[in-house]
């Protein structure tokens, strides 16, 4: 058991969650990988554990939670602001299909 | 692995209580049904009851399964007298399934006083011919059937307790338990995930109708899923927080989507459909965290795991509740009503296959008799109302092909 700031919930994650506020600077221990916080991160809130380049899927739980709307780099906080919805709802897909 | 001593069913199914169950069958034979309860004074007599006076094939189904539950071993039907609940059916269904029933009318009984009396003495017959009929055996951990919910989430269900109740229940399933996990509603955008996980290709695309119907539903309701509180706690996307209640499930393959009432018909990982997919006719699909465990335990549940950030203390009639918190402060404040700390993994004590192996334990230890903290302290909640949803699922296990 480590006593690092973020957690990594799936093995395949490129993004770590912040288990209590972190401080710009800091050092995250994330499995296996580090980086340093390049900004002030809130508890909840997730940062790169590896490079995520522009419309690479973004994986937490093993999942893929959205794309990258930007190049983001280890440490960076991932959020609305580099981060987007894939999700198209099932009545959009299916009046989306050909016929 | 011997889990408990259970009671053995006629119908073969195993019980991890052996529960008087007194029913009420329209809110007007309720308060005679709590006397009744009250003055029984046994932690073993629950209350059940369905408050409308106008039939409705849903809840004749629900408590036809909820009173021949496993965990139920003998029942007694509170009826005022004019009601439109087909209590005879529902007895005669308690019957077939070989335990004891009796029905007391209320009106028939001479109003509310001798009523009690004479559903108190029932409650007594019921629970002598009980103990005659009782049959111990060992009950193995395939014998269990285990459902999940969340409610009263915050920001740590999704990092800490959600996830731990997910590695418990990849636990169960390889030890040969029935999982269940349910709400729809909360699971919007994880559908190509969990279709991914399907065990064939009948349930992927059951899941994806489901999840569907689910978006329908709710958008109907006027209920939308994200909001701006969700980013301020940090989750950005439709999906991901999705993925922090549907984490929950494990890592499993889904077996199968099941409905209301319907028992999974083998061992694995389910999801319980709550939805209709007809256009919302008695409103939200469940109103409360323990209408969601009351569907779980009519598919057989013998306890619900509850995951909750900001703290419930509800247990149930019937299945035991186990309540998991990730968040500390609220462990800290609310210590009594928590059975698993799961605030240990943001504090960073614990890792989550650390407490989820806590909550295996305790899924065994309550199997086997232990009170869990709600079931201690008295909690036996209960809600059942209409509702109108197809009694089989989509798609069920491939084995029964």
């Amino acid at each position: 058991m480590n006593g690092s700031a973020v957690i990594v919930l799936s093995p395949i994650d490129n993004v770590a969650v912040c288990r209590r506020n972190v401080t710009i600077g800091e050092p995250l221990a994330m499995d296996g990988e580090t980086a340093v916080a390049a900004c002030d991160l809130l508890i909840g809130h997730k940062v790169a554990r590896r490079p995520i380049p522009r419309g690479a899927e973004v994986i937490k739980y093993g999942m893929s939670i959205g794309s990258a709307t930007a190049d983001i780099a280890p440490g960076d906080w991932v959020h609305l602001h580099n981060l987007q919805s894939n999700y198209l709802s099932i009545h959009a897909r299916t009046s989306q299909a050909p016929a | 692995m011997i889990v408990a001593n259970g009671y053995l069913r006629t119908d073969g199914r195993k019980g991890i209580r052996n529960v008087v169950a007194v029913v009420y069958l329209v809110e007007c034979a309720h308060h005679v049904a709590r006397r009744v309860v009250d003055k029984a004074d046994d932690d073993d007599v629950h209350l059940l009851g369905f408050p409308g006076c106008y039939p409705n094939d849903y809840s004749l189904r629900m408590m036809k399964a909820l009173t021949t539950h496993p965990n139920v071993g003998g029942v007694v039907l509170i009826s005022l007298g004019c009601e439109g609940f087909d209590r005879d059916g529902l007895a005669a269904s308690i019957f077939e399934s070989g335990r004891p029933v009796e029905t007391v009318v209320i009106q028939e009984a001479g109003g509310t006083r001798s009523g009690i009396d004479v559903a108190l003495a029932a409650v007594r017959r019921v629970q002598t011919e009980m103990q005659r009929l009782e049959r111990r055996v060992p009950m193995q951990l395939s014998d269990l059937t285990i459902g999940t919910i969340c409610g009263g989430s915050d920001g740590t269900s999704g990092i800490a307790a959600n996830p731990a109740v997910g590695r418990a229940f990849d636990r169960l399933v390889d030890a040969g338990a029935i999982c269940i996990f349910e709400e729809t509603g909360e699971m919007i955008g994880c559908e190509s995930a969990m279709a991914a996980r399907a065990a064939s290709p009948e349930i992927a695309s059951a899941i994806d109708t489901s999840i569907g119907n689910a978006e329908t539903y709710y958008r109907a309701m006027g209920y939308g899923s994200f909001s701006p509180g969700n980013a301020d706690g940090g989750l950005s996307t439709l999906e991901e927080k999705s993925a922090g209640a549907y984490v929950k499930s494990g890592s499993r393959p889904i077996n199968g989507v099941i409905r209301p009432t319907q028992a999974p018909d083998g061992p694995g990982l389910y999801l319980l459909d709550v939805v209709p997919d007809t256009p919302p006719k008695f409103g939200f699909p469940n109103i409360s965290d323990n209408a969601e465990i009351v569907e779980l335990m009519s598919c057989g549940a013998h306890l619900t795991l509850f995951t909750t950030g900001r703290g419930s203390v509800v247990g149930s009639a019937i299945a035991p509740v186990i309540k998991i918190t990730g968040n500390p402060e609220t462990y800290a404040r609310m210590k009594e009503d928590m059975d698993i700390d799961a605030g240990r993994v943001m504090l960073g004590e614990a890792t989550l296959d650390q407490v989820g192996d806590d909550i295996f334990n305790l899924v065994l230890a309550v199997a086997g008799g232990a009170q869990s903290k709600s079931e201690d302290l008295g909690h036996r909640e209960f809600i059942l109302n209409y509702k109108t949803i197809d009694a089989v699922g989509p798609a069920c296990h491939p084995g029964s092909l």
